[in-house]
């Protein structure tokens, strides 16, 4: 039964790898790859202005010695950074618009915005 | 004729035990350093005396041990019954559940996750469990959607040898932090070797509330139709979570 199990996995994945290939390649990537930097709790840039329409890869570079999570519900994104550390967050394409961000751990101080137009 | 229909309705009674897995479609994230308590529920509502008054409930804590791997530890209780009727309630199963995430949310069409969970019985007679799921999620706009495709198999002693299988659909509609409306879709194909019809199967469709309150609290409550024999003819379900 184990092996059953274990071909019906194998199976999934093989059924969505090709889409998960597909997708990639359908979807542009800005050639610009921009930089939030967290220091003393505070995002900088506090806004950021991106292309809208195309998938932007923001690198998330935490000065601080404690960790931090880049939060956004408009963006419907959750992604964690420890300290003195740096993580990739992969957002859009967006609408142009203007989308609220901020640390969840420190979320009184460490907030930002993404424009897109 | 009447064969046919007790048929139907003796396998609706064995057919709604194994719908009531957890009631929570899983989303393909883990947050490092993540602390999270929850506890999730669901009450069932029928005419017939077996189906009728069905709960179970889960408590959990669980952390994100890194950026891709959320572990879980949970109390599971529920309902006992015999043929005709529910005979007592009990802690049945302590379950260990770990969820990985495959990629970075938004790096792929779709973000992939693997859900892993072993669920030991508390009662030396009873078979263990382990379930397996792949977690897939696709955000369009402020409609997210998220699929789980979910295998079980018993193990140890007194096992059943078939495999079950199920589907679960979630879309929620991101108006607001705290209200976000939306539908979830459970299916319980039941075993993978043996075909079933579809009222034979549990099939339960209803809306369903997201949101998160007080900063750190999540919560979804709705209730669901049963749309095939084997299934309730309604579920209370909920869940609620702390992170911290």
């Amino acid at each position: 039964m184990i092996v059953r199990l274990a071909v019906s996995l194998v199976l999934g994945v093989c059924i969505w790898v090709p889409v998960l290939v597909l997708a990639k390649t359908k979807s542009i990537e800005s050639p610009n790859n921009p930089v939030i930097v967290i220091k003393n709790h505070q995002f900088d840039p506090l806004q950021l202005t991106v292309p809208a329409g195309l998938k932007i890869k923001i690198t998330v570079d935490n000065q601080d010695p404690t960790p931090e999570e880049f939060e956004s519900d408009d963006l419907d994104r959750e992604q964690g950074v420890e300290g003195h550390a740096q993580t990739m967050v992969y957002i859009g394409p967006l609408k142009p618009g203007v989308y609220k961000y901020w640390g969840d751990f420190h979320p009184d101080t460490t907030k930002g915005t993404i424009v897109a137009q | 004729m009447k064969l046919r229909t007790v048929a139907v309705c003796v396998s609706a009674v064995f057919l709604s035990y194994p719908a009531l897995a957890e009631k929570l479609v899983f989303e393909p994230r883990a947050e490092e350093g993540r602390w999270e308590l929850e506890t999730t529920g669901q009450y069932d509502f029928d005419r017939s005396k077996t189906k009728n008054a069905v709960q179970e409930y889960h408590q959990a804590v669980g952390y994100g041990v890194n950026s891709f791997w959320h572990t879980e530890l949970e109390i599971e209780s529920e309902t006992e019954s015999t043929d005709d009727a529910i005979t007592h309630f009990r802690t049945t199963h302590l379950e260990w559940e770990n969820i990985f995430q495959l990629a970075p949310q938004g790096k792929y069409w779709v973000d992939p996750g693997l859900y892993l969970a072993y669920e030991a019985p508390l009662a030396h007679q009873e078979p263990g469990q382990v379930e397996a799921k792949l977690l897939l999620q696709k955000s369009i706009d402020k409609f997210t959607n998220t699929l789980n495709i979910s295998f079980n198999q018993e193990v140890g002693g007194g096992r059943d040898p078939h495999t079950d299988a199920g589907v679960s659909w979630s879309t929620k509609y991101r108006w607001r932090p705290y209200l976000q409306p939306g539908f979830e879709y459970w299916n319980d194909f039941s075993e993978m070797t043996h075909y079933l019809t579809y009222n034979e199967q549990s099939h339960q469709v209803g809306p369903v509330l997201y949101g998160r309150i007080f900063r750190h609290f999540n919560y979804n409550i709705g209730y669901l139709f049963g749309i095939s024999q084997a299934a309730p003819r309604g579920e209370l379900k909920w869940v609620l979570e702390y992170e911290f």
